[in-house]
């Protein structure tokens, strides 16, 4: 997996108006910048995705603000309600100035 | 009976009695001194954890409410239930999930999850800001902790006041 990666789960068909669960992982180090490395002896610097925002059919439905107390390979879930066959997007900003996104479609049926 | 031991006859036995009393005692000596040292500089660390015990007061201005579990404003407000092990075996991976029956219509919805963990190094863990558009109050993630300690969430309601919750967990191995 590359870094940045998302890996999103939602249910493959969903009625509208029912309320679905959305699971996603990034693939990301979210070091604390208080560990050092038994090799070299040196601090590693601090490097985690501090925002994330969720956009669903071009509106802001959910914004997570991150720590340094979140776990690698951040996990998120989260429940949304179905209105219309539209996308889901996934927007990650770190504090290397780096943007990480994906986007899925929700089939309303 | 006595008078006919031969010199060569008394070295025998007692070399075989001073060799057994001799060399246990020995061994035993420097196995005591062994298990001794060492025993003082591991438990040192291990029992200088304190826990920070102590509630949040206020968030950004704002004063936190703390209600007692099970009170009628507990249950009025529906706040979250708070989902994690009893002991986390690693610090680093803790599975926390936040679940609230409080209904997300438009004007009377929770607005936000502030996470909070005094005992680490940096209190403030993360922040889940939700709308109606959710359907149902319920975050999931995985969080690093340093000891044990208190889990603390502040919920922020629709109409912008503050209560708080938490929950005790054991750690095995800290995180931070």
């Amino acid at each position: 997996m590359k870094l940045g990666a998302m890996l999103i789960r939602i249910p493959r068909k969903v009625k509208a108006g029912q309320i679905f669960k959305v699971m996603s992982i990034t693939k990301h180090p979210m070091d604390t910048g208080l560990v050092k490395n038994p090799k070299t002896g040196k601090i590693i610097p601090m490097w985690i995705i501090n925002k994330v925002d969720i956009y669903y059919d071009k509106k802001l439905v959910t914004t997570c603000d991150y720590g340094i107390a979140i776990s690698a390979n951040p996990f998120l879930a989260f429940y949304l309600r179905a209105d219309k066959k539209a996308p889901l997007e996934f927007v990650a900003y770190d504090t290397h100035h780096n943007v990480y996104k994906k986007t899925v479609m929700v089939n309303v049926v | 009976m006595d008078e006919h031991v031969s010199r060569r006859d008394f070295i025998k036995k007692t070399a075989v009695i001073t060799l057994a009393a001799v060399v246990p005692i020995s061994v035993v000596s420097d196995a005591t001194a062994a298990f001794a040292a060492p025993k003082p500089k591991i438990d040192k660390p291990g029992k200088k954890i304190t826990i920070n015990k102590s509630k949040l007061k206020e968030f950004k201005g704002k004063e936190i409410i703390w209600t007692e579990k099970g009170s009628a404003e507990y249950k009025k407000m529906m706040l979250p239930k708070i989902h994690l092990p009893l002991i986390a075996q690693n610090g680093g991976l803790v599975p926390l999930a936040i679940a609230s029956d409080h209904p997300m219509e438009k004007g009377n919805y929770i607005r936000a999850y502030h996470v909070f963990d005094l005992n680490n190094p940096v209190p403030r863990i993360a922040s889940f800001y939700l709308t109606p558009e959710n359907g149902k109050a319920f975050i999931a993630t995985r969080i690093k902790i340093q000891q044990e300690s208190y889990v603390q969430v502040v919920t922020e309601y629709s109409n912008g006041l503050l209560y708080g919750n938490r929950k005790f967990i054991k750690v095995t191995v800290g995180g931070c």
